[in-house]
């Protein structure tokens, strides 16, 4: 019996073992600045999340109270390396930053925050913190992850707030002289600040997609040494993606310089490594930094506050031209060299293909593989080793295939390739590994009678579909709403009638006014004066008389309204003034008709100057009587009326 | 006034109406087709190189070629992928998308209309073995009524309104009888009427195709964000049938209305909210002038 119950604890205890190490695979922890902080205070959460294998944490989550106003995550991407014994365990992950502000006092419990790997959300535990009411003052322990015990500190002294200058004053020693000078390039043209401020750098303000760009901040401080303050907030830059290349900050050496009779000290607070991922003005946001020291602000946790100035970097996709086909964005400059084994198997079985790149950039995610049919290329197991040369990222990156191949006799693996732009050379490259050629010797007989046989497969979508090798001439899609000619023809109808009829109005109304012009009496007149100079030209003195005797009536018809010829000679003037024409008028309109009158009797004695003279006269008479309104003529019962 | 009048008018409005239609679609040229040797990737996809044929393809799309056959090769590229050992996240997406492109292109392709039914099913089938909750996203009505009844259908019918006007104008205004008056009043209102819907109907077809750029979503879900892309968990049109309404499914049509930075603002279903713009894939058009 004891074996066996041996042999279930020893079962157990492996299962605990595995399962352990399932759970090890990523390791969280969640941070707060401070346990107990008053209403209206901020808090700041942070989320380390690393992972020992190649699955990457992703979409970083805090659950937190209502009673807070949470702002963030703000993300960075780390990278860890530790050793332990004989073994070296490299870790990457993420940082996520939140800032959360209380609203009301009580107990609460920050978090779970989680985050996604492989699919699947790990939570890290959470936090229970005191919130005080406004006003009242927190006991705020200091945080040692935050402040390390010697940062900042070049003689390694343990206080905190230990201030360079006033050793240097008490003591006069030269300690400020025994740190290293600045490098002229690291100096900005002028102090910002008289007291502190950050100098936000990129090495770049041009770059293509997916190339590296610097962000190094360099924290100024002209009293003394200083300390980073709790409460950071970390330069946003959604658009990039992100890789750190100083880790510590209290690590970095510490420079000197003096400016304007000052004594200045710099240290590099943040070095990353930004790779855009779009195109477009992308802006990499400010740092807000909290200088703590004696001389800075050392009675309040967030020290003096100071913040880098925002920046903006020019990223284009890298050129169309000459771009190779299957580029998936991959910028830098690598090699690819790959190894095969086994080269002889069974049909059904696998070999392993380990394609090594190595270079700077930031190593490419995968490498286009040479398919075909009966060649199985599996998900890679990709090993990294990812380093940094002095500011630039590179590195060296496994890939690990599994290839099963299920088809007898010799096959050409052929190549895998990595299409990359080279943003120095500015020029795209294709390098390539040629897999060479693996025998696959056919299944026994024995073995394929003994595999149960694989399950029907339904019909396949890319059965219904076949690839067209032929193009034909494409007309372009036109749309009638597009062109003017549509919308102007939507009114031609309509408009045409209304137009046809509207023609036919003004041509009836015309035409009226035309027949009324040709009867009217002035028309008349002219003409019969034009008669009566044209029988004056042929010498027909009756006719002279006779038309400018008419063209003098249709005159005073036109002037007076009165048919003059029904008159009598004796009352014509008077009957002329009563009807409203000037006595003068009248007066010589009768006379001319008498003298008219005369001539006529006179018959062919009639002398030629007279006829000639009288005309004269009445074409003078006509035209100031027809130069008048036109009187409407009498009708009858209008005349006996009168 | 005389009896040929009426005719003539009309005879010259309908002229006007056909050399408008004729100088209109008289400019819509057919283009010799892209210079592509096609031999060569029907070759690749014989002996399974997908990824090859992929490669090419859109590399020829990224260099601005496009023509119905090679959206339409590109899908049957993507689906003979996505159903191989080499099948890739996102595949079933881009199929949905090459094949929406081949149909806009030509919307008289059967063959790519059917199979992007099929698509469609088969990632809501594949949405429901996940335990994915079915998304209905209704289009918006007037998106529905242009789907319904094609924009050259409204035009067409603003024309005959147009026409319809015009006669019964004719009628009321030249002719006589009392009867032929009244007919030509009524023909007038419903010339009016026809003419009013379908201009309006075909401005709003033209509105709709100038200012929004269909597009596909391509990852297994795109979450619904905010302007300032943020998830959001309710905002989504009254048609989105359930919870699972602010994710759109891959292979969904989306209709980009503005691009901002990293977002662009959809409309989906009749909705609004934003896109991460690397989960969808615009859609070539080839709008003649």
């Amino acid at each position: 019996m004891k074996p066996v119950l041996l042999g279930w604890l020893l079962a157990f205890a492996l299962l605990l073992g595995l399962s352990g190490n399932a759970r090890s695979q990523i390791d969280l922890q969640l941070q707060v600045s401070s346990y107990e902080i008053s209403v209206g205070e901020t808090l700041e959460v942070q989320l380390d999340a690393m992972s020992a294998d190649d699955e990457a944490p992703t979409r970083p989550e805090l659950t937190a109270p209502s009673s807070f106003e949470v702002r963030g995550p703000s993300v960075g991407t780390r990278q860890q390396v530790s050793i332990s014994g004989f073994r070296m365990q490299r870790q990457t992950g993420i940082s996520a930053t939140w800032q959360l502000t209380a609203t009301r006092a009580g107990v609460y419990s920050i978090g779970p925050a989680s985050v996604e790997v492989g699919g699947r959300r790990q939570r890290a535990q959470a936090v229970q913190i005191r919130v005080l009411a406004e006003g009242q003052r927190p006991q705020r322990p200091q945080r040692r992850s935050r402040r390390p015990s010697s940062p900042f500190d070049p003689f390694g002294t343990d206080d905190p707030f230990d201030d360079l200058f006033d050793r240097l004053r008490g003591g006069g020693s030269a300690g400020f002289e025994r740190l290293p000078e600045a490098a002229p390039d690291l100096l900005p043209e002028r102090a910002l600040d008289p007291v502190a401020f950050l100098d936000a750098r990129i090495d770049t303000q041009h770059a293509v997609v997916g190339q590296q760009v610097t962000l190094t901040i360099y924290a100024h401080g002209s009293q003394g040494l200083f300390q980073e303050a709790a409460g950071s907030h970390e330069p946003s830059h959604p658009d990039f993606l992100a890789q750190r290349l100083v880790e510590d900050p209290s690590h970095q050496p510490v420079y000197q310089y003096a400016r304007d009779g000052e004594r200045w000290i710099a240290v590099k607070v943040r070095e990353s490594a930004l790779f855009p991922l779009r195109a477009g003005r992308l802006e990499i946001g400010p740092l807000e930094f909290g200088f703590l020291g004696r001389r800075y602000a050392a009675r309040t946790a967030e020290g003096l506050r100071r913040s880098s100035r925002p920046l903006v970097v020019d990223v284009v996709e890298p050129p169309a031209d000459g771009r190779p086909a299957g580029y998936a964005g991959d910028v830098g400059e690598f090699r690819l060299d790959a190894t095969v084994e086994p080269r002889h198997i069974t049909q059904g079985g696998s070999i392993a293909v380990t394609a090594r790149v190595d270079g700077t950039g930031r190593m490419p995610g995968a490498l286009k593989l040479p398919e075909q049919e009966g060649v199985a290329w599996l998900e890679p197991t990709l090993r990294g080793d990812p380093s940094v040369a002095g500011t630039t990222v590179g590195g060296l990156r496994n890939f690990n295939y599994v290839v099963r191949l299920t088809r007898a006799g010799k096959i050409d693996l052929g190549r895998l390739s990595l299409p990359f732009y080279n943003p120095t050379t500015r020029r795209y490259r294709v390098l390539t590994a040629d897999l060479g050629q693996v025998t696959v010797d056919p299944e026994p007989r024995a073995a394929t009678s003994s595999r149960p046989a694989a399950p029907p497969r339904g019909p396949q979508l890319s059965e219904l579909v076949h690839f067209r090798s032929q193009l034909s001439a494409q007309r372009a899609l036109s749309h009638w709403a597009d062109h003017a000619g549509f919308w102007w023809s939507l009114g031609a109808a309509p408009a045409c009638v209304l137009f046809a009829a509207g023609f036919g109005s003004a041509r009836r109304r015309l035409r009226r006014r035309w027949q009324r012009r040709e009867q009217s009496q002035a028309t008349h007149a002219e003409r019969a004066l034009a008669e009566a100079r044209q029988a004056l030209g042929r010498g027909e003195p009756g006719l002279v008389l006779s038309s400018a005797e008419r063209a003098l009536y249709l005159a005073i018809e036109w002037a007076a309204g009165l048919r003059a010829r029904a008159l009598l000679r004796s009352e014509l003037e008077a009957r002329l003034v009563a009807a409203g024409l000037d006595a003068e008028l009248a007066r010589e309109a009768a006379e001319l008709l008498g003298r008219s009158g005369e001539l006529r009797l006179a018959g062919s004695a009639v002398e030629r100057d007279a006829v000639t003279g009288l005309l004269a006269r009445v074409q003078k008479l006509v035209k100031r009587l027809l130069g008048k309104p036109q009187q409407h003529a009498r009708t009858a019962a209008d005349e006996a009326r009168a | 006034m005389n009896r040929g009048a009426p005719r003539r008018a009309l005879a010259l409005s309908v002229g006007l109406c056909a050399a408008g239609l004729l100088g209109g679609l008289s400019s819509a040229a057919a283009a010799p087709p892209p210079n592509v040797d096609l031999g060569a990737l029907q070759a690749a996809l014989g002996k399974g190189a997908f990824s090859e044929a992929i490669d090419q393809l859109e590399q020829w799309s990224d260099q601005g070629l496009v023509h119905p056959t090679l959206s339409f090769d590109r899908g049957v590229a993507y689906l003979g992928r996505a159903e191989s050992s080499a099948r890739k996240p996102a595949d079933l997406g881009q199929a949905a998308a090459a094949f929406e492109e081949a149909l806009a292109l030509d919307p008289s392709d059967e063959e790519a209309r059917v199979v992007l039914g099929r698509i469609r099913e088969t990632v809501s089938e594949q949405r429901t073995k996940e335990h994915a909750q079915g998304v209905v996203a209704r289009p918006r009505l007037l998106r529905a009524l242009m789907g319904l009844i094609g924009e050259e259908v409204w035009a067409g019918s603003a024309l005959l309104g147009s026409l319809l006007l015009g006669i019964g104008l004719a009628g009321r205004l030249f002719l006589k009888s009392h009867e032929a008056r009244l007919s030509g009043a009524i023909a007038a209102v419903a010339g009016s009427l026809l003419l009013l819907g379908g201009a309006g109907m075909a401005a709003a077809g033209q509105h709709l195709r100038r200012h929004f750029a269909p597009a596909v979503v391509i990852v297994e879900e795109a979450r619904l964000l905010d302007p300032e892309g943020r998830p959001v968990s309710g905002a989504r049109g009254p048609s989105a049938l359930d919870a699972a309404g602010d994710r759109v499914p891959e292979g969904s049509l989306v209709y980009i209305a503005e691009a901002r930075g990293a977002l662009v603002k959809v409309e989906w279903g009749d909705g609004v909210a934003w896109l991460n713009a690397a989960q969808v894939r615009k859609i070539a058009t080839l709008e003649g002038g």
